[in-house]
């Protein structure tokens, strides 16, 4: 798949208001890594929404892993969900649920057996170094903690693509570097496309990545 | 605790509702069982020229379950003093057929009446006596607490059902950033939707228990036993098979029921 995600004259809004972002043309590959930054209420979360099918277009194409989300009905959109990875900057986890559970729910999802989805959930917590933490509810760890149990759940059913949504806008220094080192490595070794929403890209990223810019409802590539 | 108090409004919901569609039954049968007993209290006696029998009356009167002669021969017998045997005879070639006619049914005064009049017609009949009891006022007031009973049975049904929909609606609303967030992650319906069906099965199981035991137990009670040999009522006996899953398939068909309409009506929210 050469474009993981493709826009053309894209335009997005909620409801009948004003529309956010307006003819917005956006082309990711596969194995890229983008950032998308722009002011608050610029539409950072507004694009990342259409691209997980929370927001449909209001105009204009947009293929995500090659599905039009144009009148995406449910059957289809929750297929396509299991192409992507979602980190939330909350990180969304289900607090009633043991952390290892949080991470095999992609992959119960997907209807793999059990054995399966502990022995890939126990590899993902080795990966973010959280095996001492097993059996711990999300509430029971930091913020750092539970962001990396997300990104562990993100990864855990191989996606093609990972959305982040602010994942370090909570963390402290050290925590942020840990979670951008798991998506570099996400990328990295597993191949999959990444694209994160944020304030400021890190100094220290060290990667090649690609940035887009967000202003007055267009998205502007930095060169 | 908030789990275990929200488990107890279904269970206690589903458990009124089955309390009252057992109670029911119960009272089906034991007035269907007093109908029997009053059907006893009555007769219709039939003469006529020809001999009838219980399939050309059935077809007329829906309601006959046995026609039975009546032999003359008590009556003859008691003549035998005061006639000569030829007149005997004679009286004995001259004499009608004499039928006692049992229904399956108990009927109403007016219906009564009806199937006389259509016994009447019939060309051989000469004539039909009915000899009854003051059975009249004891079938209505059987029909008044049978109509009671269903008007009751209703009420409870309508008003466990809304608490059911409430509760289920609850428990969604609970659980809607669990449901949310299984959605981002591709979940269908039927994976959201999994542990409400898995709550109401296991309520519905407890429900059943609880009403299956009181209707087993209770009427072992030796004061109930009691109270009722005085007003001589015999209980049903509740069918550990039957009425339990009967019971059981009304919680489960119903909670399910709801379920489904909740969770669609809050998916498309």
């Amino acid at each position: 798949m050469k474009h993981v995600v493709q826009a053309k004259n894209l335009c997005l809004g909620y409801g009948k208001d004003e529309p956010i972002m307006t003819g917005v043309d956006l082309n990711i590959s596969s194995h890229d890594f983008i950032f998308i930054t722009g002011k608050s209420g610029s539409g950072k979360s507004t694009i990342l929404k259409s691209f997980y099918g929370e927001l449909l277009p209001k105009k204009g194409n947009l293929k995500i892993c090659g599905v039009d989300t144009k009148n995406l009905k449910n059957s289809k959109l929750n297929l396509l969900r299991r192409y992507l990875g979602i980190v939330f900057q909350d990180y969304k986890l289900i607090e009633s649920w043991t952390i290892e559970k949080n991470i095999m729910l992609p992959l119960m999802i997907g209807g793999f057996s059990k054995s399966v989805c502990e022995t890939q959930a126990e590899k993902l917590l080795r990966h973010v170094k959280l095996t001492h933490k097993i059996g711990k509810y999300p509430l029971e760890l930091s913020g750092g903690e539970q962001q990396r149990v997300a990104i562990a759940r993100a990864l855990a059913h191989n996606p093609v693509l990972i959305l982040a949504d602010e994942p370090t806008g909570n963390l402290d220094n050290y925590s942020s570097e840990v979670i951008w080192n798991l998506l570099k490595n996400a990328r990295e070794h597993l191949g999959t496309t990444v694209v994160v929403v944020t304030h400021h890209i890190p100094s220290t990223i060290g990667i090649n990545y690609k940035h887009f810019f967000i202003d007055k409802g267009g998205l502007y590539e930095v060169s | 605790m908030k789990s275990l108090k929200n488990h107890i409004s279904v269970i206690l919901s589903l458990f009124i509702l089955l309390f009252s569609v057992q109670f029911s039954v119960v009272i089906y049968k034991i007035i269907q069982d007093q109908n029997k007993k009053l059907i006893k209290n009555y007769s219709i006696v039939l003469v006529s020229n020809k001999k009838i029998n219980t399939l050309d009356l059935q077809k007329i009167v829906k309601e006959v379950n046995l026609v039975s002669k009546i032999s003359p021969k008590k009556i003859v017998n008691k003549l035998k003093d005061s006639m000569s045997s030829e007149n005997l005879t004679i009286l004995k070639i001259s004499l009608p057929y004499f039928y006692s006619i049992t229904l399956n049914t108990l009927p109403s005064k007016d219906r009564l009446n009806k199937i006389k009049s259509k016994l009447l017609a019939l060309k051989q009949v000469t004539r039909v006596e009915i000899f009854t009891k003051t059975y009249e006022s004891i079938y209505r007031i059987l029909q008044i607490l049978q109509l009671i009973t269903y008007i009751f049975t209703t009420i409870i049904a309508l008003m466990s059902i809304l608490l059911l929909f409430k509760q289920i609606r609850i428990w969604i609303l609970e659980h809607e950033e669990k449901i949310k967030i299984m959605g981002y992650f591709g979940a269908n319906y039927w994976v959201k939707s999994a542990f409400l069906y898995k709550l109401v099965l296991i309520d519905s199981f407890i429900s059943t228990s609880f009403v299956s035991s009181i209707f087993i137990f209770l009427p072992k009670s030796l004061y109930i036993q009691k109270k009722l040999d005085a007003l001589n009522i015999d209980i049903p006996k509740f069918d550990i098979v039957y009425d339990a899953s009967l019971l059981f398939g009304i919680a489960l068909l119903l909670s399910l029921f709801i379920v489904a309409i909740v969770s669609r009506q809050m998916s498309k929210k």
